[in-house]
C-alpha cells in the first residue's frame, strides 16, 4: 500500500548513508593532510545546523511558496543525521574534555537525540492515536472532559429518582467521580495501560447487578462514558509527548547556537597560529 | 467594556453594496419601459425587494466597443446580460484560444504585502478590516479582439440581438462561461444583472421564469452533449438528431443540503430515501448523462445496496448495456446497476432509440464498450462480492467501507476536499497555524470532522462542485473567483444572515463575532453582535496555493478533488 | 485496543479552535471559557455578559436599557439590565492561561536567557581559564612551576593559560576582534584547505620567550614555520604528542620549496651550515651536498634517499686491518670456551642507544697479546706509542731485571743477572740483533718472510705476537721509531639520524650489519635504507615517522633572530 513512501525512504536513507560514508572517505583521506580540516569540518557543521535551524523560521512564513513543509521536514532529518556525522568528524575520535566544549557536545547530542526521539514518536504515537479513538482536539479537552463529568453526574443524579435508589449515585461518588475529576496517569495511559479503565468496568459490571432495569441503561451509558473518558485521557498523553519533546529539541537548539558561536570566537581567537 | 456600544452602527443589508453606483434613476425608468421589465406587474414583487430595486441594485449598465469581450468562456460569472442595443457574437466553436480572449492570471499579494502579515496580521481575533482584500464588483481591465473578419472566418458564432440574454448558464447554474461571447458593432449596450437579482425576477413574474428556462435548456443542451465522449464520432446532422431527442430531467430536492442534514441527523442517511432514476435489473431504456449535482450507481447485495462509484457532472450511465444489447440483441442483458440521486441533480436522458441508430453505428467498433459478462448477473449469491464496473474511469479502487464513507456524507462534491491521514498526522496544528497566518490570525477551518479509519476529512470548505451554499446567499457575497472558480466570500457584503453556513452540508461556514481592533465584539444598533459568514478561501491571494497543505510538515494534509476516485487512490497508495 | 475504537467526543464545532492564540481562557480548564477571551497580553476581559445599550424614544428623557446578550449565549436575560445601565450579570474574573506553544516560546527564551548569561559569567568569572580550556595541557606547560614562570607576566595569570595567550586577560571584546583578525588571515577559508598553513601567530612569541634556542631548522629553510604548525597542546596530560610525519612532508615533500631551499642555501657560505661537534664523539667523515638536503621526500618508505654512508665509492678509512667474516666464522681458538660473536667486541653503552668503542686492552689483547717472548709470557710489549715501544725493545736487559724481581720472586742480583743473561743469550739466538728485532716487531704481520714469527708460532700456526703490522698501517721513519697510523673508528656512522640499538633487540645484528660477508676494514657494514624499511615501513607494520630518527631543531647559528609574529 504505502509503497512510494517505502521507496521514498530507501532512496533517502541511500542518500544518507552514501553521503556519510562519501564525507567519511574524504575525511580519513585528507585527515592528516590539512591541519586545519577541524575548521573546515567546523563551518561545514554550523552552516548545517543553521540550515537546520531555518526549518523553524520557514513554518513562521507559511504564505511563501517557500517549498512544502513536508519536503523541508524530510530534508531536516536526513541532513540532521548527516550533521552528526559531520558531528563526529569535526570531533576527529578525540572526547570533548573541557567545561566549555563538554557542554557544547552535551547540547548538540541533545538536540540530535531528542530529534530523533520526535521523530520516532511521531511515527509511532499517530496510529496508536487512530486506533484508540476518541479523537478530539488539544485546546478542547478540559472542556471536554467536563462535558463528560457532567454527563455522568447527570446519570448518576437521574437513576435516583428513577429507580428510588441511590445505588448507582453511590457507585458514581464511590468510584467514578475521581476517575472523571482530572486527566488519569500520563504514563500510564500513554503506555496504553488499561488497568484502571478495566477495574473501573468490571466494578460498574458487579454493580449492576443490584440494578434496576432503568438503571440499568444508565449504567451502560457511563460505560461508554468512561470509556470516552479514558481514551481522551490517552489522546491527551499522546499529544502532551507529541507537543513536549520539542520542549526539549527547539530550546536546546538555540542554546546549541549560542554556544557554537562562542565557540566559534574562541577557536578563532586563541588558534594557535597554524592550527 | 465587554461588548461594544455603538449604537450607530447599522447592521448591513442586502443592498448595501449594490452592484453599481453609476445606475441612475433616468436609467430605471428607461429600463422599465423596456420589454421584458414593461410587460411586469409590479404589484407581484414584494415591498422590500421591488423592481425598481433590484434593476438599480442588482443591475448595472455598460457599453462596449466593437470586439470588447463581454463574458469570456471559462471564467465563472455570476451574473447574466441582456442586450439592450447593439448586438453580441458567440463564439461557437472551435474555442478561441486563452491568449487570444487574455484571461487574467489571478491577483496575488505583492511579495513585500506577503510576508507584511509577519507583524500586521491582527492581534484579535475575527478583527473588522476596513479595507477587503477583495471586492466583489472588481473591474477587469477590458479586452478586445483583433481583426474580427478573420475570426468571423475560421470560428463559427452566432449572433444575440437587443433583447435577448445570456449568460444565464454561468449565472444560475454556478458553472464556469460555456463560451466567449464579444460586442459586435461601434457600441453594444448592456444590462449585467446579478444572479440574485435575476432569481428575484424569475421568482416574480412568470413569463421572465419561462423564457429564461427556455433559453437555457436551448443553450445548455449543446454545451452540455458535447462534454459525452461518444458524442465526437458524431456528424452535425447526426449531433441535431441526438439534441433534438434528448430530454432535460431534474431530480431530487433543490434545497438537497438541508435535507442531507436532515437525514444525517436523524442517523440515517438512508439509501432508500433518495430518488431512483434507473433500477437495476430494468431494461435499459435510455442513457442518462449527469449534468449537475451527482448520483450514486448502487449494486443490490443481499438485502442492501453497496454503492460502487459515484457519477458526477459529465458522466453517463447505461450506455454500456445499450451498447451490449444493440451487439447481441440475441442475448441482452439488463442495466447492471441502480443509479439514484443524491440531492438536486440535473440529468439529460438520451432515449435507446437514438443511441442504437444514430450513435452506435458512427463509433468505430474498436472503441465500443465492452461486452458485458452475463453470467455475473447470477443474483443467486446475494452475499458474493460483485465484481467492479470495469470500465476504466470508473472503477473504484477504494475499498467498499471507504467509499460508503464518502457516499454517505457527499464528500465527492468537494473539488479541494481537506484530507487527512491521521496514521500520519501529529496533530501538531501547523495547518492551523498556517491558515491563521494566512487570514488575519484567523483559522478558517476544524481540524476535526468525519474519520473512516485513518481518513480525516477536516471541517474545510471543500469548494464544492455544486456549492450549494451559494444557494440561498441574498447579496452574493459567497460567490466563485471568476478565475479559478474557488468559492469565496466578500466580507464587505456578507451580512451575517448564516445561510450559507445553514446550507452548507459539511459545516465548513462558520459565523463569527466581528470584532473591532481592541477586541470589542461589535453589535449592531439592533443589539446584535455583527456576523460574518467565514471559511476557506484556499489561499487564493497568497503565493504557492493553500498554505494547511504546504504547512504539513508530515505529508498527512491533502487538498484534493473527491469527484473522481484518482487523485484519493493515487495518494492513499503513496 | 481490541474493541473497536471510541468515538470522537462531542464539542462544538461551530466556532474555530485557535491554537495560534498565545492566551488561553483561564475558565477553559473548568470547561467554560468566556466569549471575547484574554487580551494579546493575556489580561482578562470579562466583565458582564453583555453591555446594555440605551434606547431613547422620541420624547423620552430617560430611555430604557436593553440587554444585548445574542442567542447563542442564552439571549436577553430574564432579569434585564441594572437601572444605571450595567449588565447584571457578571462574569468572574480568570486568570488566562498561556497556551502550550506559548510557554514552549518562554521556555526558548529561559534557555536563550540562561545560555548567554551562563557564558557571561562563565566567561568574565574567576573560573574563566579553566572553563574555556578545551582539554589538558601537556605535563611540560602545566604545573605549579610553569604557572610560576608565568606569574612574572604582569597581570593575574590564574590557570597559567597567559603564559602562553598573551591576550586572554584582554577579555570578551578583545577575543572577538582577535577572532575576525584571524578569520581574514590565518585561517580565511583558503587556509583551511591548504597544506602548508605555517603562519605565525600570537602564540608563537610566548613559544619563543622559552624556547628560543631550538626553534632553528636550517638556514636554508624556504618558509619558517610557526610552533604549532608542528606542536599541538591541550591534548590531553602527559607529554605532547609526537609530530605526525605529514608535517615533515608538508615542506620536505613540496617539490617548490624544496627547490627554493636549493637555492638558497647555494647562495650561502658553507661556514653557516656548520655543525656544532658533539665533544668525545667521532662521526664518520661527511660533506655536506651543495645543494643541502633538498630532494623531495614524502615518507621513509617510498622516496628517502639512500643513507649516504652506502652511497657507491664510501669506504671506511680506518687504517686497521680486521676482518670481521674472519672474526665470526673463521677456524679461531674459542674465547673463554665460546666462539666469537658480534658481542664479543661490540658491547652497549650505558644508554643502550649506541655500542662502546672498540678499545685493544678491552676487545683484543685476550687473544691478541703483546708476548714476544715464547718463554716468558709476562714480558708484555707496551701498546700505544711506538716511541714506548722502541724504548722498551731497546732496554730489554732492564725490562728481564724489572721483570725477574716483581713476577718471578727472583731477588738475589747474581741470580737476577745470571736470569737476564739466559733470556737475551736466547733471544739473540733468534734474532740476531737489537735492529733486527725491532724491525721484527714493528713490521711483521705474519704474513711475509724475514718478518714473520717474533715469538714463534702457537700450536695452530699463529703468532702469539705477530707484529704490529699485524693489524696496524706502520711506516718507518729513519732513525725515529716507525709511525703508527692512528685507527679511526667512528662512533656515529649516521650523524643526522637518532638511533636505538636496545630498541632493536629482537632483531640480530647481522640482520642489519653484514658483518659475516666484510672482509676488509674498509667495507661498510651500515644497514641500507631499505633493510629499514622493510620494518619500518608499509609492510613491517612499525612507525616510519621522520622523527623516529630526525630531529627538526637545530641549535642556530650566531647572528640569527626569532621570526616575527605577522
Amino acid at each position: 500500500m504505502r509503497h512510494r513512501l517505502a521507496l521514498r525512504r530507501a532512496v533517502l536513507v541511500t542518500l544518507l548513508v552514501a553521503a556519510s560514508a562519501a564525507a567519511a572517505w574524504k575525511f580519513g583521506q585528507v585527515r592528516l593532510l590539512y591541519p586545519r580540516l577541524a575548521y573546515l569540518t567546523g563551518w561545514i557543521l554550523l552552516g548545517l545546523m543553521l540550515l537546520l535551524t531555518l526549518y523553524n523560521s520557514r513554518k513562521k512564513l507559511p504564505f511563501l511558496p517557500l517549498l512544502s513543509s513536508r519536503l523541508w521536514l524530510q530534508a531536516h532529518a536526513y541532513v540532521g543525521l548527516f550533521t552528526a556525522v559531520v558531528f563526529l568528524l569535526h570531533l576527529n575520535g578525540r572526547a570533548p574534555s573541557g567545561w566549555f566544549e563538554g557542554v557544547l557536545a552535551w547540547l548538540f547530542v541533545s538536540v540530535t537525540a531528542s530529534g530523533i526521539f520526535g521523530w520516532w514518536i511521531s511515527r509511532v504515537l499517530p496510529k496508536r492515536m487512530t486506533t484508540a479513538g476518541g479523537e478530539v482536539l488539544f485546546e478542547r479537552i478540559p472542556i471536554v472532559r467536563r462535558d463528560l463529568r457532567l454527563q455522568a453526574e447527570a446519570l448518576a443524579l437521574k437513576a435516583i429518582p428513577e429507580a428510588r435508589a441511590t445505588t448507582l449515585a453511590d457507585f458514581y461518588t464511590r468510584e467514578v467521580s475521581a476517575f472523571f475529576a482530572e486527566p488519569q496517569g500520563f504514563w500510564s495511559s500513554l503506555a496504553g495501560s488499561r488497568r484502571r479503565l478495566t477495574a473501573l468496568l468490571g466494578s460498574l459490571a458487579e454493580t449492576k447487578r443490584y440494578l434496576t432495569a432503568a438503571e440499568i441503561s444508565s449504567a451502560d451509558r457511563l460505560a461508554e462514558l468512561i470509556r470516552q473518558k479514558d481514551a481522551v485521557d490517552f489522546q491527551r498523553s499522546a499529544q502532551l509527548v507529541l507537543k513536549g519533546w520539542l520542549f526539549v529539541h527547539i530550546p536546546l537548539t538555540y542554546g546549541l547556537l549560542i554556544f557554537s558561536l562562542v565557540h566559534v570566537m574562541l577557536v578563532h581567537a586563541f588558534a594557535g597560529g597554524a592550527r | 467594556m465587554s461588548l461594544s456600544t455603538a449604537p450607530g452602527l447599522q447592521r448591513p443589508k442586502r443592498w448595501d453594496s449594490p452592484f453599481s453606483e453609476d445606475i441612475t434613476d433616468a436609467d430605471v425608468q428607461r429600463l422599465l419601459r423596456l420589454a421584458p421589465f414593461k410587460d411586469m406587474r409590479p404589484e407581484n414583487f414584494p415591498r422590500n425587494a421591488s423592481l425598481a430595486e433590484i434593476l438599480r441594485n442588482d443591475g448595472r449598465l455598460k457599453l462596449y466597443k466593437d470586439g470588447e469581450i463581454i463574458v469570456r468562456q471559462g471564467d465563472y460569472g455570476t451574473s447574466a446580460f441582456m442586450v439592450l442595443s447593439g448586438s453580441a457574437e458567440v463564439v461557437l466553436h472551435p474555442d478561441l484560444p486563452p491568449s487570444v480572449v487574455g484571461r487574467r492570471e489571478p491577483s496575488r499579494r505583492g511579495i513585500f504585502r506577503a510576508i507584511a502579515q509577519l507583524w500586521s496580521n491582527a492581534k484579535e481575533d475575527e478583527m473588522e478590516r476596513a479595507r477587503n482584500r477583495r471586492g466583489a464588483g472588481e473591474e477587469d481591465r477590458s479586452v478586445f479582439l483583433q481583426d474580427i473578419p478573420v475570426l468571423l472566418n475560421r470560428h463559427k458564432t452566432a449572433t444575440i440581438h437587443a433583447g435577448s440574454f445570456f449568460g444565464e448558464i454561468a449565472a444560475l447554474s454556478r458553472m464556469p462561461r460555456t463560451s466567449t461571447i464579444f460586442a459586435r458593432g461601434p457600441s453594444t449596450e448592456l444590462l449585467e444583472v446579478r444572479w440574485q437579482g435575476l432569481r428575484d425576477l424569475m421568482r416574480n413574474d412568470s413569463r421572465v421564469r419561462e423564457y429564461i428556462d427556455g433559453i437555457y435548456r436551448e443553450r445548455a443542451l449543446s454545451t452540455y452533449l458535447a462534454e459525452i465522449p461518444f458524442m465526437k464520432y458524431l456528424s452535425e446532422d447526426a449531433k441535431q438528431q441526438v439534441m433534438a431527442a434528448t430530454q432535460f430531467e431534474t431530480y431530487g430536492d433543490y434545497d438537497w443540503s438541508g435535507e442531507y442534514k436532515k437525514l444525517a441527523q436523524a442517523g440515517t442517511a438512508a439509501i432508500g430515501k433518495e430518488q431512483v432514476v434507473a433500477t437495476e435489473g430494468d431494461y435499459p431504456n435510455s442513457v442518462v448523462m449527469i449534468r449537475a449535482g451527482f448520483a450514486r450507481m448502487t449494486q443490490r447485495v443481499g438485502d442492501g445496496h453497496r454503492t460502487l462509484n459515484y457519477l458526477g457532472s459529465g458522466r453517463t450511465y447505461g450506455f454500456e448495456e445499450i451498447a451490449h444489447n444493440w451487439r447481441k440483441p440475441e442475448n441482452p442483458v439488463p442495466l447492471q446497476y441502480s443509479l439514484r440521486v443524491l440531492g438536486y441533480t440535473h440529468v439529460l436522458v438520451i432515449p435507446a432509440a437514438v443511441i442504437e441508430q444514430v450513435v452506435l453505428p458512427a463509433i468505430p467498433a474498436g472503441q465500443l464498450p465492452p461486452l458485458i459478462e452475463t453470467d455475473s448477473q447470477d443474483t443467486s449469491a446475494p452475499f458474493a462480492l460483485p465484481e467492479m464496473p470495469q470500465d476504466g474511469e470508473t472503477a473504484p479502487r477504494v475499498n467498499a467501507d471507504l467509499m460508503e464513507f464518502l457516499t454517505q456524507n457527499r464528500f465527492f462534491n468537494g473539488t479541494e476536499t481537506m484530507v487527512i491521514d491521521m496514521d500520519r498526522c501529529t496533530r501538531c496544528d501547523d495547518c492551523v497555524r498556517a491558515c491563521a497566518s494566512t487570514h488575519d490570525n484567523n483559522p478558517r477551518f476544524l481540524r476535526a470532522g468525519p474519520t473512516h479509519d485513518n481518513i480525516m476529512v477536516a471541517q474545510a470548505c471543500m469548494h464544492c462542485a455544486d456549492p450549494v451554499c451559494m444557494v440561498g446567499c441574498p447579496t452574493g457575497a459567497i460567490h466563485r473567483d471568476a478565475f479559478e472558480g474557488e468559492v469565496v466570500i466578500n466580507p464587505a457584503t456578507c451580512i451575517g444572515c448564516t445561510t450559507c453556513a445553514t446550507n452548507c452540508p459539511y459545516e465548513a461556514i462558520r459565523m463569527v463575532e466581528q470584532r473591532a481592533t481592541d477586541g470589542e465584539i461589535l453589535v449592531a444598533s439592533d443589539f446584535k453582535p455583527i456576523l460574518k459568514a467565514t471559511k476557506c478561501d484556499l489561499c487564493i491571494d497568497q503565493y504557492g496555493g493553500p498554505a494547511c497543505e504546504r504547512a504539513c510538515p508530515h505529508d498527512a494534509l491533502k487538498r484534493m478533488n473527491l469527484n473522481t476516485l484518482d487523485e484519493l487512490v493515487g495518494w492513499l497508495q503513496r | 485496543m481490541s474493541d473497536a475504537s471510541v468515538p470522537p467526543p462531542d464539542f462544538d464545532h461551530s466556532r474555530y479552535e485557535r491554537p495560534n492564540k498565545d492566551w488561553i481562557c483561564g475558565n477553559t480548564a473548568d470547561g467554560c471559557p468566556c466569549r471575547i477571551g484574554p487580551s494579546p497580553r493575556g489580561e482578562c476581559r470579562a466583565t458582564t455578559e453583555c453591555k446594555p445599550q440605551l434606547i431613547l424614544q422620541e420624547g423620552e428623557e430617560k430611555g430604557t436599557w436593553k440587554c444585548t446578550r445574542p442567542k447563542e449565549w442564552g439571549g436577553a436575560c430574564a432579569q434585564g439590565p441594572q437601572p444605571d445601565g450595567t449588565c447584571c450579570n457578571a462574569i468572574p474574573k480568570c486568570r488566562p492561561s498561556r497556551s502550550l506553544r506559548n510557554r514552549r516560546g518562554l521556555v526558548v527564551r529561559a534557555v536563550i536567557a540562561a545560555s548567554v548569561g551562563g557564558l557571561i559569567i562563565a566567561l568574565t568569572g574567576a573560573q574563566r581559564d579553566r572553563f574555556i580550556n578545551p582539554a589538558p595541557l601537556s605535563a611540560r606547560h602545566t604545573g605549579p612551576e610553569f604557572v610560576r614562570m608565568a606569574a612574572g607576566l604582569p597581570g593575574p595569570t590564574g590557570e597559567g593559560c597567559v603564559a602562553c595567550h598573551r591576550e586572554i586577560n584582554s577579555g570578551v571584546s578583545r577575543w572577538g576582534k582577535d577572532a575576525i583578525r584571524a578569520g581574514r588571515t590565518s585561517l580565511r577559508f583558503a587556509n583551511l584547505v591548504s597544506t602548508h598553513p605555517k603562519d605565525f601567530s600570537q602564540i608563537d612569541p610566548s613559544c619563543l620567550s622559552c624556547h628560543r634556542a631550538s626553534s632553528f631548522h636550517q638556514p636554508d629553510i624556504a618558509r619558517e614555520i610557526s610552533c604549532s604548525g608542528c606542536h599541538l597542546e591541550h591534548q590531553g596530560p602527559g607529554p605532547m604528542p609526537r609530530v605526525a610525519m605529514e608535517r615533515c612532508a608538508d615542506c620536505h615533500g613540496d617539490a617548490e620549496q624544496m627547490a627554493a631551499a636549493a637555492a638558497r642555501g647555494r647562495a650561502m657560505p658553507a661556514a653557516r651550515f656548520a655543525k656544532a661537534a658533539m665533544p668525545g664523539v667521532v662521526l664518520f667523515p661527511r660533506e655536506r651536498p651543495a645543494e643541502g638536503f633538498t630532494r623531495v621526500i614524502h615518507s621513509f618508505a617510498t622516496d628517502h634517499p639512500e643513507f649516504r654512508v652506502n652511497q657507491p665509492g664510501m669506504r671506511d678509512r680506518n687504517p686497521l686491518l680486521f676482518n670481521h667474516a674472519v672474526h665470526l666464522a673463521g677456524d679461531i681458538p674459542l674465547l673463554n670456551g665460546k666462539p666469537l660473536e658480534c658481542a664479543s667486541c661490540h658491547q652497549p653503552d650505558t644508554s643502550g642507544a649506541f655500542m662502546q668503542r672498540v678499545t685493544f686492552e678491552q676487545n683484543c689483547r685476550a687473544c691478541h697479546s703483546l708476548q714476544f717472548d715464547e718463554r716468558n709470557p709476562g714480558m708484555q710489549l707496551p701498546h700505544g706509542d711506538s716511541a714506548y715501544v722502541r724504548a722498551y725493545l731497546r732496554s730489554l736487559p732492564a725490562q728481564y731485571a724489572d721483570y725477574a724481581a716483581a713476577k718471578l720472586g727472583i731477588t738475589g742480583r747474581t741470580e737476577q743477572q745470571k736470569f737476564v743473561d739466559q733470556q737475551m743469550r736466547s733471544l739473540r739466538e733468534k734474532t740476531r740483533s737489537g735492529e733486527l728485532l725491532e724491525e721484527q716487531v714493528f713490521f711483521s704481520d705474519a704474513k711475509q718472510g724475514p718478518v714473520s714469527g717474533v715469538a714463534g708460532l702457537d700450536r695452530s700456526g699463529r703468532a702469539k705476537f705477530a707484529g704490529c703490522a699485524y693489524c696496524h698501517e706502520v711506516t718507518a721513519r729513519g732513525s725515529a721509531a716507525p709511525e703508527i697510523t692512528p685507527p679511526v673508528m667512528p662512533d656515529r656512522w649516521l650523524p643526522h639520524a637518532q638511533f636505538n640499538h636496545s630498541a632493536h633487540t629482537q632483531v640480530h645484528c647481522t640482520t642489519c650489519h653484514a658483518a659475516a660477508r666484510s672482509q676488509a676494514t674498509s667495507d661498510i657494514i651500515m644497514p641500507t635504507q631499505q633493510s629499514c624499511v622493510e620494518c619500518h615501513g608499509p609492510k613491517g607494520g612499525v612507525n616510519a615517522g621522520c622523527s623516529e630518527c630526525h630531529s627538526y631543531h637545530n641549535p642556530p647559528p650566531a647572528g640569527w633572530r626569532p621570526p616575527t609574529t605577522q
